[in-house]
């Protein structure tokens, strides 16, 4: 009797102990995760003479919120939001609904050639931008779509994950929805608008959020693309902030915060869709 | 009868294009087949193209046959790009796959804060690489930075990361890990929750402990988990441009120029399209034999 309860107590102590230990760990891990954070926004608020000091203060002597405004005043950064508002907006609609319509043909149709077109969405997943961007800027130039919104948008809406996001959930509505409004006499497209878009709210924000994630942030195209700051969006002019060798670190900082701010505002707003976006499909990086 | 003959009228009625069930499929999946076409297939030829000629971006193309790559595979900087990627996947593939599962295994446990230490693992995976590449250049400041703070208060020497090959790539890796490891884990998490409850209890009632439970349960039920991840994360290290370039832009002297920085540098900074094309292929071709090889082992496996 004894004996087996000193097991039992013996695997409780055990289970406890990994439990707090495994606690330790994550706070600490928690702490040096947000710990960048803190020290962006520490920075940020610093007065511009303790940027200097070493060792470097943990907590500032006076905090200046107005430093956020000198940053937006001191350079372009108002029209570098613009630009990246109107290509985030505009890739959004157009990767929303190309993908919506091409998801549910591949879901809900049998045509000629199904599988082939689908083997070619496939192979695009293989093919890294990084070879195709420069083709892509001849191509642009070419047609003088340089500097241009246009080019900003278009070709990285060339993007499979919202595709394959889109086809995978459709393809888990019923049949006869569709059936019954067909045989109602009801048009192929209203069907698409009345029947199916009213049931995919789940995968039209995963869609939403990560294609505003994945544009507000994209810095590659955009960097081979534009050369005239009046294009620029926020990233490629937070970028070009480090650029000079004396650099603002207070304005640097705080332009960098508010930068994030519009992806850490919709992942607050839509946490529970995020985490399942990507662990329902884990495509996109 | 009547009925039959009621139906065929209705059938020689052809319904137009835009609403012909064998039309319509075609139509909603031709935007994105011709951006695809336009801007990933086409694009991939024009740089198999591109990869046999010498041009400056101005003038016409001279068609120069395998010239390129010959000149890649002897160039320095080419070989140590090539050498820089490799090591830079060998030190972050393994170590993102081994913390995103360490966290993973404790986070899908009932621990006190679970969904605030998720979202504070997960936060850095969802704000720009510039932002990231800002943040941590000002924390490994050589001068003032925090991180060479911490380590002269624990008595290590501080580094000047910014300026000495041998340091820059560990402040890359620790910026790419920071982005990179919560994304990881939630991926993870999902796997480990698609694994049943049933066979931990019935490892209980065989005695099992929780390190046996992990080696001979968990991991192997991961498997498919891992293989997913192992490929991502290969194909994203391979690809790593934006943090790279925003932190250091493959200096000092080389040390943290990857491929795809090389790539970029040998384009738009010499504008040497034929010798950048020759190395985007080659980039192409080791990615494709590396999916290939390991999917083909994977299906063995099975």
């Amino acid at each position: 009797m004894s004996a087996s309860n000193m097991v039992i107590n013996k695997k409780k102590i055990v289970t406890i102990l990994v439990s707090a230990i495994g606690y330790i760990l994550m706070v600490g891990v928690a702490i040096l995760f947000l710990l960048p954070f803190y020290w962006m926004f520490v920075t940020a608020v610093k007065p511009a003479n303790e940027i200097f000091a070493y060792p470097p203060l943990l907590w500032p002597s006076e905090f200046h919120f107005e430093n956020f405004v000198d940053s937006m005043k001191s350079s372009d950064f108002g029209t570098f939001f613009k630009n990246s508002t109107i290509v985030t907006t505009c890739a959004t609609v157009i990767t929303v609904f190309i993908n919506l319509l091409a998801g549910y043909a591949f879901a809900k149709y049998d045509f000629k050639g199904k599988n082939v077109f689908f083997m070619i969405v496939l192979s695009t997943l293989m093919i890294p931008t990084q070879v195709t961007m420069i083709p892509n800027f001849i191509v642009m130039s070419k047609l003088n779509l340089l500097n241009t919104y246009t080019g900003l948008i278009l070709p990285p809406c060339a993007e499979a994950f919202g595709l394959f996001l889109s086809r995978q959930f459709m393809s888990e509505l019923p049949d006869e929805l569709i059936e019954a409004a067909r045989i109602d006499g009801a048009t192929e497209f209203s069907i698409f608008r009345k029947i199916i878009l009213p049931n995919v709210g789940p995968l039209l924000s995963v869609l939403i959020i990560f294609t505003v994630m994945w544009r507000w942030n994209d810095f590659q195209w955009p960097l081979i693309l534009l050369s005239k700051s009046k294009m620029y969006t926020v990233q490629i002019g937070l970028s070009m902030l480090n650029g000079s060798n004396y650099v603002n670190w207070n304005m640097l900082m705080s332009a960098s915060i508010i930068s994030i701010m519009p992806v850490i505002v919709v992942f607050f707003i839509f946490q529970k869709q995020f985490i399942q976006g990507i662990a329902s499909t884990g495509i996109k990086g | 009868m009547v009925d039959l003959s009621n139906m065929t009228v209705k059938k020689r009625k052809k319904p137009p294009f835009w609403n012909n069930i064998k039309i319509v499929p075609y139509l909603y999946i031709l935007p994105n087949m011709i951006l695809f076409g336009v801007f990933m297939i086409l694009p991939l030829f024009l740089a198999l193209g591109y990869s046999f000629v010498k041009w400056n971006g101005l003038g016409t193309p001279k068609f120069v046959g395998l010239q390129n790559y010959s000149y890649i595979f002897k160039n320095k900087t080419f070989l140590t790009s090539l050498f820089n990627t490799l090591k830079f996947s060998i030190i972050v593939v393994p170590s993102i796959m081994m913390f995103a599962l360490l966290f993973a295994v404790i986070l899908n446990r009932k621990i006190m804060f679970r969904g605030f230490f998720r979202v504070a693992l997960y936060i850095p995976a969802i704000i720009s690489m510039v932002a990231v590449g800002m943040t941590f250049t000002w924390l490994f400041n050589s001068k003032i930075g925090l991180i060479n703070y911490i380590l002269s208060s624990m008595g290590f020497r501080a580094v000047d990361w910014m300026n000495d090959p041998k340091f820059a790539l560990i402040m890359v890796v620790v910026g790419t890990l920071w982005s990179r490891i919560g994304y990881n884990m939630v991926l993870y998490i999902a796997g480990l929750q698609g694994i049943s409850a049933e066979y931990y209890e019935a490892a209980t009632v065989d005695g099992a402990n929780g390190m046996q439970k992990f080696l001979y349960i968990t991991m192997p039920m991961l498997k498919s988990t891992h293989v997913f991840i192992f490929i991502t994360c290969v194909i994203y290290s391979f690809r790593s441009f934006d943090l790279i370039y925003v932190m250091t832009k493959g200096g000092p002297l080389h040390s943290t120029e990857t491929l795809v920085v090389y790539i970029y540098n040998t384009a738009f900074q010499q504008n040497q399209y034929g010798v950048a094309n020759a190395a985007g292929v080659t980039l192409f071709a080791l990615l494709f034999i590396f999916t290939l090889l390991r999917l083909r082992e994977e299906k063995e496996g099975k």
